[in-house]
């Protein structure tokens, strides 16, 4: 049982010091590929740094539901990685206490508290980034439950222990037509929810277009420092359900011993990198979409996974 | 005479004598009256539905036999009981909240006649749930909508309570009747009123008849449940009536309409064929997206909520319709499952829309507005009801670790186990399933979204118009009945492990299979074979977490688990109990943390937020809940086809305009394709008919005449032809 303990809190720790360094490298690619040199990999441990030696300042207008929302959003990340494979293909300590729909509902507790705190500052641009990340919310939500119906079909659990293997015994079902499919939708939905371009643009600094960045604008100081990192987190905790369980289940320890646990966060953070390039190449080919459009981005993203989805009633 | 008996009829009595009661003491001590016995008859009520279901075993008592009807039974099996339990439960919480918050009435309107409304009504929801035979059944069926529709008409003298109340009238007597038809037909077929006699005639029923009952009671009873497309009175009645009714109509008396369809449909004719199923869910899944949608355009705090009650009712026939696809497949454990989950969701509905209609009840008390456009900064006025607002608002919307989370999670599952469906034409269900899940996942998001801006908008932020700086916190009896339900809402979500087992008992009998070996595993059983714990499961769990608590807690474990085969050992799990422990830890922890370790001695102020610039952000200036929830009208624009009446331009001068004001008006979508045709076409019947009334005595006379011949002819034809 101790060791169960011990690599389920491992996955936390590798989550929680590597997900500030995977958007590091993203900005740092992005910059390069713009031909420009860019921040250090290391800025946000930086800018976290930063941000918990200053001083904190809140809005008059704000309540406690300013106060408490960065401590969500910053433990449910960790929550959901106490459920999912991040560094071992069997499951953990923690495994039973949800499956991959508690994990969407807890990460949308953080995302429910953090529209709560944009209004509470009274603060103009608040609401308005609030209104719109609900918007993509809703319409991503029926894909990601066609995505689970998939899932549900092809490995008859919703465990992500137990789907990671089944997309890939034997190697031929990695190609059938519902996983390449579904690969494809569940990309569009991780750009989405991580407010990637072509649905948000992370690095925007006009307040009237921001839909994610908005929401935080009132926080400084500690707060802002948990919430970034939440953030951080959450992205990270979506690329590991993505990589381990439904695009590519290997490179994780499968002798539970302590090296071959550790041996497994360099196979991770490789597949991580490897992923980043993608997601580089997709933000700097494409350009952000106007507001309304993005209906259209994730439209198509729910057609695509009905599609993946009837490939496999069939 | 039996214990249950004694409390049932010390529970009407309570009743009807504090009805009585109510006439005679003088009008502000009316609102304690209401309270106490209210709260006395709901506590004796609770009981006797608690010891069912704990005991399980049924209670029947005959009462008297009337002439050439058969005798009048009483019954509580443990489907009726848990009925009972729920809806004594959310009424001794209302009752109490009654007792601060009448008083505003005091002077105003008749409270004795609330009072005795009020309590008879919660009388007849009692003999509705006991009633054992057609005749009683339809009678106190009868009453409980009368009641309603004097409820609703309440502030008689506001229009929109008396346009609201017989819109309620009409559509509860057209649904009444329907099922009054099904009810008739059953019991003529069996020759016999009570419900045993019926349930045993019912087996050599032929398709056409079982079909015909089916739509008769899945569309008459819906009524009461808000079913789309009959649910237009709902929104309309439920808000207009005083906060504490609203709470019982929208928490005790919808479930009334889960408990006909059930009892009729899953109980006295079973019904063993997949389309039914595939029905309801088709109109559970519509229920819960065109609620939802008219939710979020809605800016009437109490109107919003009675839109959720369509939604929330939707998503218990999407359990509902799951589990009778799953019976007439031939999985009565999945079937068990789905009722369960669909039971279980009413129940957590009952709880947080009553405590969220309290919430609203108790901010229009305060107030005295609804409309959120005009509200804003309450949390601070008001910390105890924005506190149960927001509880019951992420119940509602199915977060974890509340109650809405646990049964909406379990419904999902069950729509998920639809991959093990494999009879002809499986597919074409699978795809059903589908796209209810699909449907069900975007109402839930979407009512994530319509209580971000009913929460926000109300409680957050700077308030919006004068009314709101002159708020006070809720009396203390208001802030106990909304305490009562808000932990309700909690311990339902933490502890699914022991409302599983209490809810089986009443879905057993109808599928002929428990769920609780399939949902509980016996983690906790202290004998080490785990005579129910797959060995598969069994061996690897240890390692797992699975059994802390294993020494000190009572019951079969704390886990929500699945058992499957070899290749899927486990299909689904999750438990709100360890994960309300490990989110509150994680909470601690990292407050502790970063407030001592990491940013010690760092200052917080409080300073003016951020204004973009401008010299003063005024109040108004703030986003409202219509530019909240303008994303969703854009997107569902198909749907809500809004019309834009007239715009009026305000001129400062000839060519210079100052303002438009634009209105536009958006008719429910249900009214525009259902409601205008029906009732356009009971127009048009009735203008011809109209036609024969044109005053003159001796057409009238001949009128009369041909219809006495008519009723004699075909008297003397059944005689003939040898009929009842």
């Amino acid at each position: 049982m101790i060791p169960y303990i011990v690599f389920n809190l491992m996955q936390v720790v590798v989550v929680l010091l590597c997900a500030p360094l995977a958007s590091g490298v993203l900005s740092r690619m992005k910059e390069i590929v713009q031909s420009k040199q860019g921040p250090s990999i290391f800025q946000p441990y930086r800018d976290l740094w930063k941000l918990f030696h200053k001083d904190e300042i809140v809005s008059e207008e704000s309540s406690w539901i300013f106060r408490f929302t960065p401590y969500v959003v910053f433990a449910t990340p960790i929550m959901v990685t106490l459920l999912i494979p991040v560094l071992t293909n069997y499951p953990l300590f923690f495994a039973f206490m949800g499956d991959m729909i508690a994990g969407g509902f807890i990460l949308s507790l953080g995302g429910f508290f953090s529209t709560l705190a944009a209004i509470d500052t009274a603060n103009p641009y608040g609401p308005m980034g609030a209104s719109r990340t609900r918007m993509v919310g809703f319409l991503s939500e029926p894909v990601f439950m066609i995505v689970f119906f998939t899932v549900s079909f092809v490995a008859g659990s919703t465990i992500p222990y137990i789907v990671q293997e089944k997309w890939v015994t034997p190697l031929v079902f990695f190609v059938t037509p519902s996983h390449v499919l579904l690969m494809l939708a569940f990309l569009m939905l991780i750009l989405a929810e991580g407010g990637r371009i072509p649905v948000d643009n992370p690095t925007g600094h006009f307040e009237l277009a921001m839909i994610d960045e908005s929401k935080s604008l009132e926080y400084s100081g500690r707060g802002f420092a948990l919430i970034k990192w939440g953030g951080h987190m959450k992205f990270f905790v979506l690329m590991c359900i993505f990589l381990n369980v439904l695009l590519t289940p290997w490179g994780l320890a499968a002798d539970q011993t302590l090296g071959a646990v550790l041996l497994a966060v360099p196979k991770v953070l490789l597949k991580v990198f490897i992923f980043l390039v993608v997601i580089v190449v997709i933000e700097s080919q494409l350009s952000k979409l106007r507001l309304f459009r993005i209906a259209e981005f994730l439209g198509a993203a729910f057609v695509t996974s009905v599609a993946a989805v009837i490939a496999q009633v069939f | 005479m039996s214990p249950i008996g004694l409390l049932l009829a010390t529970a009407l009595s309570v009743c009807v004598a504090g009805a009585l009661a109510g006439i005679v003491v003088p009008s502000p001590r009316v609102p304690a009256l209401s309270a106490w016995a209210g709260s006395l008859a709901s506590v004796l009520l609770l009981l006797a539905g608690g010891w069912i279901l704990l005991e399980g075993q049924s209670f029947r008592a005959d009462l008297w036999a009337i002439y050439g009807w058969g005798t009048l039974t009483l019954s509580l099996d443990r489907l009726s009981a848990f009925f009972l339990f729920v809806a004594g439960l959310v009424m001794l919480a209302v009752s109490i909240f009654s007792a601060g918050y009448l008083k505003r009435y005091v002077g105003r309107y008749s409270l004795k006649a609330l009072n005795a409304w009020y309590l008879l009504l919660l009388a007849s929801v009692a003999l509705i749930l006991v009633a054992n035979d057609v005749l009683l059944f339809l009678a106190a069926w009868e009453a409980m909508t009368i009641l309603s529709y004097l409820l609703v008409n309440f502030e008689h003298r506001r229009e929109e309570s008396s346009r609201a109340g017989y819109l309620l009238l009409a559509m509860s007597e057209a649904g009444f009747m329907a099922g009054v038809l099904a009810l008739l037909f059953l019991s003529v077929h069996a020759g016999s009123m009570g419900f045993s006699a019926l349930r045993a005639a019912g087996l050599d029923l032929g398709p056409l008849a079982r079909w015909t009952v089916f739509l008769l009671t899945f569309f008459g009873f819906g009524v009461k449940a808000g079913l789309v497309p009959l649910n237009s009175w709902l929104p309309r009645a439920h808000p207009v009536a005083p906060g504490n009714i609203s709470v019982a109509l929208s928490g005790v008396i919808v479930n009334l309409g889960i408990y006909g369809i059930a009892r009729v449909n899953l109980d006295l004719l079973p019904i063993a064929s997949v389309l039914p199923g595939l029905i309801v869910l088709l109109f559970g899944t519509l229920s819960a997206l065109l609620g939802v949608l008219y939710a979020n355009i809605e800016h009437d705090l109490k109107a919003l909520l009675a839109h959720h009650t369509v939604e929330q009712m939707g998503i218990v026939f999407i359990g509902l319709g799951a589990g009778i696809v799953f019976v007439a497949a031939g999985f009565p454990v999945l079937a068990s499952v789905a009722f369960l989950a669909s039971l279980y969701h009413m129940a957590n509905h009952s709880f947080f829309k009553g405590l969220l209609f309290l919430s609203a009840a108790s901010v229009d008390a305060a107030v005295g507005a609804k409309n959120i456009d005009r509200l804003g900064g309450l949390i601070k006025r008001m910390p105890w009801t924005a506190l149960f607002f927001l509880v019951g608002a992420v119940a509602l919307v199915a977060l974890p670790p509340f109650n809405g989370f646990v049964s909406e999670w379990l419904i999902i599952q069950s729509l998920l186990r639809s991959a093990e469906l494999s009879f002809v034409g499986a597919v074409a269900a699978k795809i059903v399933f589908i796209l209810a899940g699909a449907g069900l996942a975007l109402a839930t998001a979407l009512a994530l979204s319509c209580f971000v801006k009913a929460f926000a908008m109300t409680f957050l932020g700077m308030g919006r118009s004068e009314d709101v700086r002159g708020a006070r916190e809720a009396s203390r009896t208001m802030v106990v009945g909304m305490g009562i339900l808000a932990l309700l809402c909690l311990l339902f979500g933490v502890l699914p492990t022991y409302v599983i087992p209490l809810l089986d008992g009443a879905i057993q009998p109808l599928t002929g299979a428990s769920a609780v070996g399939a949902l509980v595993p016996a983690f906790f059983a202290s004998n080490p074979a785990h005579d129910t714990v797959p060995t598969g499961i069994a061996e690897g769990f240890p390692q797992l977490g699975a059994q802390i608590g294993q020494s000190f807690l009572p019951g079969r474990g704390l886990v929500v688990l699945h058992p499957g085969g070899t290749g899927n050992p486990v299909v689904f799990a999750m438990s709100t109990s360890y994960m309300v422990l490990v989110l509150v830890g994680l909470l601690l922890l990292t407050y502790v943390l970063v407030r001592v370790v990491l940013t010690r001695g760092r200052k917080s102020t409080r300073r003016r937020r951020w204004d973009g610039g401008v010299r003063s952000l005024r109040p108004e200036m703030t986003y409202t809940a219509t530019g909240f929830s303008n994303p969703v009208k854009v997107i569902f624009e198909a749907v809500f086809r809004p019309t834009t009446v007239q715009d009026t331009r305000e001129m400062a001068a000839e060519h210079f305009r100052s303002a438009i004001l634009r209105e536009r008006v958006t008719v429910h979508v249900v009214d525009r394709w259902f409601v205008q045709p029906v009732k356009g076409a009971a127009m048009r019947v009735a203008n011809r008919l109209a036609a024969m009334h044109h005053g003159r005595i001796n057409a009238y006379a001949a009128y009369v005449l041909v219809a006495m011949l008519l009723v004699i002819a075909v008297g003397f034809a059944i005689e003939t032809a040898g009929g009842p």
